[in-house]
């Protein structure tokens, strides 16, 4: 599974758009990129969430 | 634009050729928005052939400027479609899909890429534009093949036949590169250097996954 993050504008913070599950990053790019595709944006970017780091957990 | 071309059939073919190839790729694609293994591959595969399809209906209106008007250029009236043959039948199952986007997919982008500066220039325009969407067709191409050639030896030999269907049918049409076409600046490369950089591309993601090399 893999976090995809993305924003619209340089001066934006990335912002959390969404989830895609794929085995490889090519993959993952490939579905980030048609799934969410409702905006033109200047940058997205995705992280594999097996690498996330806890820092708070309820 | 009026532009003064070779009035050849090499280039009416190759128009034809090119906008008939993505005219039926993104048909067999589209059968697949609600069938592919997961969600994420359907709205891919929506997404190519929404692409490819968008591609060929730029490509009749050059058809029309080489061969003239008639049915014939027409998309929506269009009979004698020269497609490859592969392409007449609807994909048998998903790894049909994959090899299709694997290897033809990419066999239209590398005869694109020889058209990028065309002395065509339509023809170059449309070409830079088609490839501007083409890399993420490659990267769902290469990783479905890699991913399946991981997946057990039944998945792997129905990839495997899979890619034998295609690759005849892809390696001859690059015959479409006629030495006419390159000797008018068309095209800059002709079909036995294109099979080649085609062959180099595909290859080194067959081999290092123990598939059988084009």
């Amino acid at each position: 599974m893999w976090e995809v993050f993305a924003r619209r504008k340089f001066e934006e913070p990335l912002a959390h758009v969404g989830t895609v599950a794929a085995d490889d990053p090519d993959l993952a790019l490939v579905y980030a990129r048609t799934i969410f595709n409702e905006f033109t944006w200047v940058e997205m970017v995705l992280y594999p969430r097996a690498s996330s780091v806890t820092a708070v957990s309820t | 634009m009026t532009e003064t071309l070779p009035a050849t059939e090499s280039l009416e073919k190759l128009v034809a050729s090119l906008a008939d190839n993505k005219l039926f790729l993104g048909r067999r694609y589209a059968e697949w928005c609600t069938a592919a293994p997961t969600l994420e591959s359907a709205v891919a595969a929506a997404a190519m052939a929404q692409d490819e399809i968008g591609h060929a209906r730029s490509l009749y209106p050059l058809l029309r400027d080489v061969a003239g008007e008639s049915p014939e250029t027409e998309a929506e009236t269009r009979t004698e479609f020269i497609n490859v043959d592969f392409l007449n039948r609807p994909f048998e199952g998903w790894t049909d899909f994959v090899a299709a986007n694997f290897l033809f997919d990419t066999a239209l982008s590398v005869l694109l890429d020889s058209a990028r500066e065309s002395a065509f220039r339509d023809l170059g325009s449309r070409a830079r534009r088609m490839l501007e969407e083409e890399p993420l067709h490659w990267l769902h191409g290469e990783g479905w093949t890699r991913r399946l050639a991981g997946r057990g030896e039944g998945v792997r030999q129905a990839l495997i036949d899979s890619l034998n269907r295609v690759a005849p049918d892809t390696l001859a049409w690059f015959d479409l590169a006629a030495a006419d076409l390159v000797t008018a600046g068309i095209l800059k490369a002709g079909a036995a250097e294109l099979r080649e950089r085609f062959r180099a591309q595909v290859n080194e993601i067959l081999t290092p996954v123990g598939l059988p090399a084009i």
